[in-house]
């Protein structure tokens, strides 16, 4: 029976407290403050190419887009793969736009609840139907062609883009109303739970997700300083460990759990003296 | 300790170096050959339909004969050149041309290529699994969806 240990930790992580600012300042990069337009790179985020203020092009556009012509998006897959074993789901975290709304929506003060774990399974059945399967078989056009619903293309692209042809004098080309009703949802949502669209349905966190476990930077979990006192698992809103402490893939690494001294920021590099070294996990 | 941290460090250094090799790849050397419609208007000469004039030439075979004086038919048609109409006739061509995977993903963007499908090409005058760009003239700014 182990000791009782001093939780310790009071308020957020030292990293967690800056996140929303840099998710801000990487946002201003996604927006294209220089009006570069550098479509033909690929963003390892979830960010519409079409929005009038996009710089890069979309990971999952192009992976849906190409499926669709029948072909291999090598620079996607190459930036995913090196962005991926870098640093893993901390994109979703720390760097994505559509996180950010998410994640100011969840600023305002009303009830919340927890989605449950299972739940995160379905972005893998997202990312193999609506990204791989109906654009290789069907193409661009059919209904459920993965851009026609995406909710991040709906904000950052539709409405922008409809609104400027309003403005501009022109004939207006409404968007899809599946494609509104599936924003409208999300962001309804995010007023009620955290990252809905992270823990259920986003493609891009599902690819993350499965670097998780060997990226080189993860979050250290230390079992010499755990008590089991659950903490972190009340700590967590987006359902990062379970009940064994090892689930990975639903972990976007804000950080909120490190207030408590059995979890910290890990590379491989770092040393960390357990007297068990085999003990030593990460999530 | 080292072997467990090397075994930890294997997997992300393979999966890094793949994917440089894959960017590298991707905007080097992955080419796709994408069709071009074009309209293409040609000018061809028809010649004119054979209208026969002034009878057949010579005497008749039944003693009536040219009045003297006169000249045989046909034989100032020999000096002109024969007569031609022009007509244009416009043809579609598709004309193929290599595209960079970084400018097919511009291209995708916007919805500018797409694949030719069995159900297409009866249409198209292009074998389905072809690629087949969308727009002539300039890029749409829109992605269709």
């Amino acid at each position: 029976m182990s000791m009782a240990k001093k939780v310790s930790g009071s308020g957020r992580s030292k990293p967690g407290r800056w996140r929303l600012w840099i998710q801000f300042g990487f946002l201003l990069a996604w927006l294209d403050p220089l009006l570069l337009r550098m479509h033909s790179l690929c963003s390892p985020v979830f960010h519409c190419y079409s929005c009038p203020l996009a710089t890069f092009a979309c990971p999952i556009g192009i992976l849906a887009n190409f499926g669709a012509v029948h072909m291999i998006p090598y620079v996607a897959l190459g930036t995913l793969f090196i962005v991926g074993a870098l640093v893993g789901s901390t994109i979703c975290g720390w760097v994505c736009p559509f996180g950010l709304v998410q994640d100011l929506l969840a600023k305002i003060p009303t009830p919340k609840w927890q989605i449950p774990s299972w739940m995160g399974y379905f972005r893998y059945v997202v990312l193999l139907g609506l990204v791989g399967i109906i654009p290789y078989l069907y193409g661009e056009g059919h209904a459920l062609f993965f851009c026609r619903l995406c909710p991040a293309g709906a904000l950052e692209a539709a409405i922008p883009n409809t609104a400027g042809l309003a403005i501009a004098g022109k004939t207006i080309v409404w968007p899809s109303a599946v494609k509104l009703t599936i924003l409208v949802a999300f962001l309804g949502a995010a007023l009620f739970t955290w990252r809905p669209w992270c823990t259920v349905f986003c493609p891009l966190g599902a690819i993350y997700g499965l670097f998780n476990s060997v990226s080189l930077f993860f979050v250290r979990y230390d079992p010499e300083e755990c008590n089991d006192c659950d903490r972190c698992r009340k700590l967590c809103r987006y359902r990062g460990p379970d009940e064994r402490r090892g689930t990975t893939q639903r972990c976007i690494r804000c950080m909120d759990c490190m207030q408590c001294n059995a979890l910290g920021v890990g590379t491989i590099f770092s040393k960390k003296k357990t007297k068990d070294a085999e003990q030593l996990k990460v999530l | 300790m080292r072997l467990q941290l090397f075994n930890r460090l294997l997997m992300p250094v393979l999966l890094v170096t793949g994917g440089v090799a894959f960017v590298v790849f991707g905007a080097k050397f992955h080419v796709a050959q994408v069709f071009e419609k074009k309209e293409v208007t040609e000018t061809i000469k028809i010649p004119a339909p054979f209208s026969p004039s002034g009878g057949l030439s010579g005497t008749s075979p039944w003693g009536g004969g040219m009045s003297s004086g006169g000249t045989m038919p046909g034989n100032d048609a020999d000096d002109e050149e024969p007569a031609f109409t022009t007509q244009k006739v416009t043809r579609t061509i598709y004309v193929p041309k290599n595209e960079l995977e970084p400018m097919l993903i511009r291209q995708l963007t916007v919805g500018g290529v797409r694949l030719i499908r069995d159900s297409d090409a009866e249409d198209i005058a292009l074998d389905s699994g072809k690629l087949l760009q969308t727009y002539s003239g300039d890029a749409p700014a829109l992605c269709p969806t």
